[in-house]
């Protein structure tokens, strides 16, 4: 411990020489530690909830007997299922969709009757307790067959609290129910679907369905291996048979691997976070060398050796990021509480604290503060002897600035190499970790030679805006690029992120408003739409022409995905369609093939179409050949083209199509409908494309909507507006995060930046005393520094916009890669505008105080420290 | 405390001056040092001989740009020579490595600096300990030492009060105590009292001379006031870069002390 103990003095004279400035070090580490464990347990608390979700849906579940595409299936089977050895418990589950409205008919502000399209889960008031617990937030589990538990979306719109009677539209008696409970469920947006929890019986006879299943939920003997008898239980079904057997955890795998999945997001965001918060310790720390040179001088007249400041300022460092890093910890902590606790709708299982986000939090920290530490060590170090008797300042050389723009540029050379790795899965897991991190060191290094460019172009008209002498400003910026260029550096992170996640983001949405185009209008009903539906919504008045979409989760056979085993699905959805109709309706972009060749395969059955996110991803072309359908019963199919639909894709987003399958599926498959039905057994129409009357306008619109709803309960109507409209809202959501997240960096930054410039003021003590002494008035002084801070901002402006750029390309190249999705480059102008803005008050504001700091002090006290030891 | 240099001297504890023995000397032999700044060079020592065999007080003279802070910087380790050799306790520093200069400024030598160059943060307790605490040594062992030479120096009741609370001279018997921490055999001053009142001076230049006598040092002095000078033994001036003449003290007051300094420094190469 002896080398610590010499060190000593080192740590002593970085942390405790200016106090201040090095607890706004600390306090700029402990918010970084804050937010990563606040989002890290925010995020596992979400996760935590959907997952209670799924145990609480698949409750004691220990496997599922379900139609191995999803269809409905003969109720006796049940009680075969019942009496297979193993089983302790079985319970039938039927899954359909109805429209609700008030028995009372009460309207809505616009005057029509209220109503709603519901998805509902019909269970066994036997084993209502049994199976699933239905989390409540008021009333009681249904008892009786006209009892319900609705969702607050569906309680919302109904106006329906407990002991509401609602009635179910339908053709024939109606059914009336009452609400005896509302469950415990969190309003997610626009493209949740309300939900009513009923008996079976019940929701069997509201939609027709009598004696059908859509699932059985099995309990089996206590100390079963569940997958070993899944297994036996299926080479007893058959081949052949439709029915698949598979172990309840089978259900969790897709969502295990969306855990790992945004684990892996949240580490590379928590690299750039702390990467971020290493610029300004760095900044700090190397500031305090330069004004406490004469002091390591001293000690290095004294006989300190070089490595007693080096590791001193290193230790100095751990300590910054170590107690920053632990401080941050329980305020992490409290912010995430607090979350959770206004939040309990959405953080159902409240908040969760993964030892890893705190694991996390610490190690970035006290990497932080050690790579902060990391050059002002080396600096320190390398203070002469003599540097103690030196009086004369020394400018910077010119070299040491090419040299610093040729590493900037070196290293986002070096970035731009690593997209050249032949292997994708290698790119993407080096650009996260490597590339990224090289990317902001590499614009770091480009901060001081962009302010330095800047202020020979700005610094001559800002100082005649200021009212300044001549060349006081240039020659400032000059004679402290690194200092003041560096701070530029650590303010231009905040801007990077709004750029880049704008930048991509508006592509998105540009990709989604201008190359999407949606058919007129939707219809969906859960169990599907039978032909003669089809029929009932052909013939209504405004209906031009409907396209039947057939929607069926498959399995793709044998491949893998991306390479990252485990990190996503092999589940594809297959899109059956009539190819005629369907290529009238919809905007399809071939990517390969064209469809006077395509067509006709389609027809024969034996031939899909895959859209570009499945072609990218298995690195499959035209002409090559894939299994579909599942472990059971599979066929070949030939790849005849590669398109893109990305209306229908967002479309049965809206719809949740997927959370029919819990695992989201990457990307679709598209064939003729007649082959699905040959092949699958499939004939419902999940979607009903509508072309609608070009005269129908909104009210038009919503009165064909309500039509539609009469005339085929349970169904759901959208027109293409609609769903515009949510995108849009998501869009903005999305926005708005991106902001926030900036909004957070550029704070955290400000603290760095207050740091510095209280430091460039300190150091300078005696010069401005000087300027005082020979005549020089406060507002000379005040314009210099907010001039010096003009030039720092804007430097940070550029930076961040240059580095945010190129995120943004980095972005897309990364979207094209594992999506297939090609994105167009987008200049977020305003957005970057008003960042720069921020950046250039939150400058201003964090240099204020120190600023009026020096104007109050009298110019001898300034001239004084100048000349003391 | 371990003193590493007594080892090797004599026994006869009685008298500090034959206690240190050769370590008590120094000399420079052809001594060179130019430096570059921009366009410019400047000789700042040109070929400088000068020899000290015993222990005592001395001062080294000259006008402005004569190379006295120079030659301190190099006799002190703080700078290398550019030719010539200096000798100091009978080693060779101009040819030490890097660390074991470090080392010899560390334990070998005390350097007192005109603005005293105590530590902001630390203690007058602690600055005094620095040299041991560089060496990794245990406080315990650092403190009792450091308070041993400030009750030396009349400063018992300042131990734990920072630099910002003392006085100047009470700051330089400090930087004092700090340099003397090692118990070295030489201790060189670089206008030690530039800073001072004349009262604070002259009790300092008084402790200076009493350090050489009673601890057997060699206290080299740079001053270019005759009042400091006439405490020394002798006193040796430079000129451009060369060592202009030499002459003991033997009762001069300032004045006569400063017309023959200045003599010196007039008189031909």
């Amino acid at each position: 411990m002896g080398w610590m103990r010499a060190a000593s003095p080192f740590v002593q004279l970085s942390l405790l020489g200016r106090p201040r400035r090095s607890a706004l070090l600390a306090t700029a580490v402990l918010l970084s530690s804050a937010l990563v464990v606040t989002v890290t347990s925010l995020v596992a608390s979400g996760q935590a909830a959907v997952e209670r979700r799924i145990v609480r849906s698949i409750g004691a579940t220990d496997a599922i007997v379900s139609h191995q595409f999803a269809a409905d299936f003969e109720e006796s089977l049940l009680a075969e299922v019942a009496r297979w050895p193993g089983v302790r418990a079985a319970g039938g589950r039927l899954r359909s969709s109805v429209t609700l409205a008030r028995e009372d008919g009460r309207l809505d502000a616009e005057g029509r009757r209220r109503r709603i399209t519901v998805e509902c889960r019909g269970f066994d008031l036997a084993d209502a307790e049994t199976f699933d617990q239905i989390e409540l937030e008021a009333g009681r589990i249904p008892s009786a067959p006209a009892e319900v538990v609705i969702d607050p979306l569906t309680a919302s719109h109904l106006e329906a609290e407990v002991g509401t009677r609602l009635v179910v539209e339908r053709f024939g008696d109606p059914v009336v129910l009452e609400v005896v409970g509302i469950q415990r469920r969190p309003i997610l947006g626009a493209l949740q679907r309300p939900l009513m929890q009923l008996p079976r019986p019940t929701l069997a006879t509201a939609t027709s369905s009598e004696g059908r299943l859509s699932a059985i939920a099995l309990i089996l003997e206590p100390g079963t291996d569940v997958e070993a008898w899944c297994q036996d239980r299926q080479n007893l079904l058959g081949a052949d048979g439709d029915l698949v057997v598979e172990p309840s955890e089978r259900i969790r795998g897709g969502f295990d691997r969306t855990v790992s999945a945004s684990r892996l997001g949240l580490t590379v965001g928590s690299v750039i976070a702390f990467l971020s918060c290493a610029f300004i310790v760095a900044t700090g720390m190397t500031t305090a060398v330069v004004e406490q040179q004469r002091l390591l001088a001293i000690t290095r007249c004294l006989g300190a050796a070089r490595w007693h400041l080096l590791v001193g300022q290193v230790l100095a460092g751990f300590l910054i990021g170590a107690v920053g890093g632990l401080l941050g910890l329980p305020l992490g902590v409290a912010i995430g509480w607090i979350t959770a606790a206004a939040l309990p709708e959405v953080l159902t299982a409240g908040l969760a604290l993964p030892p890893f986000a705190f694991g996390l939090a610490m190690i970035g920290s006290i990497g932080a503060g050690v790579l902060g530490a990391a050059y002002p060590a080396v600096q320190a170090s390398r203070v002469p002897p003599l540097e103690a008797m030196r009086v004369r300042a020394i400018a910077p050389r010119t070299s040491r600035m090419l040299l610093c723009a040729g590493v900037g540029l070196a290293l986002i050379g070096v970035q731009l190499a690593l997209l050249a790795i032949p292997d994708r899965d290698a790119r993407y897991l080096i650009y996260s970790f490597v590339g990224m991190p090289l990317l902001h060191l590499a614009w770091f290094l480009l901060a001081p030679p962009v302010l330095f460019l800047l202020a020979l172009v700005a610094a001559g008209p800002l100082e005649r805006l200021l009212g300044l002498p001549t060349s006081l400003l240039s020659g400032s910026v000059r004679a402290t690029p690194y200092r003041l260029g560096f701070t530029a550096g650590a303010l231009m992170v905040g801007l990077s992120i709004l750029v880049s996640t704008w930048s991509n983001s508006l592509s998105i949405v540009e990709v989604l408003r201008e190359r999407v185009r949606f058919a007129d209008g939707f219809v969906f009903r859960t169990g599907g739409l039978s032909p003669p539906q089809q029929e009932a919504i052909a013939a209504l008045p405004g209906v031009a022409e409907v396209c039947p979409i057939g929607y069926l989760p498959l399995e793709v056979i044998g491949q893998q995905v991306f390479g990252f085993e485990g990190l996503a699905p092999t589940n594809v959805v297959a899109v059956g369609f009539e190819p005629e109709r369907f290529l009238r309706l919809n905007r399809i972009e071939w990517v390969r093939g064209t469809p006077e060749e395509a067509v006709p395969r389609l027809r024969q059955g034996d031939a899909v179409l895959v859209a570009e996110p499945f072609l990218t991803a298995r690195g499959l072309g035209v002409g090559d050949r894939i299994r579909l359908g599942n472990q059971r019963r599979s066929l070949e199919f030939e790849i005849v083209g590669v398109v893109s639909a990305a209306g229908l894709d967002m479309a049965t987003q809206m719809f949740g199509m997927r959370s029919l399958y819990n695992e989201q599926a990457i990307s679709c498959v598209f064939m003729d409908f007649g082959a699905v039905a040959r092949h699958f057994g499939s004939r419902e129409a999940f979607i009903l494309q509508l072309s609608l009357d070009p005269l129908l306008d909104e009210a038009m619109e919503r009165d064909l909507g309500e039509r539609i709803t009469s005339a085929v309960p349970g169904s759901v109507f959208a027109t293409g507006r609609g769903i515009q409209a949510i995108v849009d809202q998501v869009g903005g959501t999305v926005l708005g995060i991106a902001a926030a997240v900036a909004a957070g960096a550029l704070l955290l930054a400000g603290l760095g930046v207050g740091n510095v410039i209280a430091a460039g003021i300190a150091a300078r003590r005696f010069e401005f005393g000087l300027m005082r002494a020979i005549g020089g008035r406060r507002a000379a002084v005040a314009a210099l520094v907010a001039g010096e801070g003009v030039l720092v901002a804007a430097a940070a402006s550029l930076a961040g916009l240059g580095l945010g750029l190129q995120l943004a390309w980095m972005g897309r190249a990364m979207y094209r890669d594992l999506a297939g999705l090609d994105l167009g480059g987008n200049l977020p102008a305003l957005p970057w505008l008003a960042a720069s803005g921020a950046v250039l008050l939150i400058t201003l504001a964090a240099g204020a105080p120190a600023t009026l700091g020096l104007l109050r002090r009298p110019t001898v006290e300034l001239l004084a420290v100048g000349r003391a030891g | 405390m371990p003193e590493p240099h007594r080892a090797a001297v004599a026994t006869n504890e009685g008298d500090p001056t034959i206690a240190r023995g050769a370590a008590v000397r120094l000399s420079v032999e052809e001594l060179r040092k130019t430096y570059r700044t921009g366009d410019r060079v400047v000789e700042a020592i040109r070929g400088l001989d000068l020899a000290i065999t015993e222990p005592g007080f001395f001062a080294v003279m000259g006008p402005s740009g004569s190379g006295k802070t120079t030659l301190l910087h190099l006799l002190a380790g703080l700078d290398r020579p550019d030719g010539g050799r200096i000798e100091v306790g009978g080693e060779r520093i101009d040819e030490l490595p890097e660390a074991a200069l470090t080392r010899y400024r560390r334990q070998r030598i005390g350097i007192v600096f005109q603005q005293f160059n105590l530590l902001p943060t630390m203690t007058a307790l602690e600055n005094v300990m620095l040299p041991g605490t560089l060496d990794g040594r245990p406080a315990a062992q650092l403190r009792a030492r450091a308070a041993e030479l400030l009750a030396e120096l009349g400063l018992a009741d300042r131990l734990e009060h920072r630099p910002d609370a003392l006085s100047g001279g009470e700051q330089q018997r400090v930087a004092i105590a700090r340099a003397l921490f090692f118990d070295p055999p030489v201790l060189f001053a670089d206008e030690p009292t530039g800073n001072l009142d004349s009262a604070t001076s002259g009790r300092l230049w008084e402790l200076l001379r009493r350090l050489a006598s009673e601890k057997g040092m060699l206290v080299l002095m740079v001053t270019h006031e005759p009042a400091a000078a006439v405490h020394c033994r002798r006193v040796f001036v430079l000129r451009d870069g060369t060592l202009a003449g030499a002459f003991d003290v033997d009762g001069l007051d300032a004045g006569g002390l400063a017309v023959r300094a200045a003599e010196l420094a007039r008189s031909p190469a």
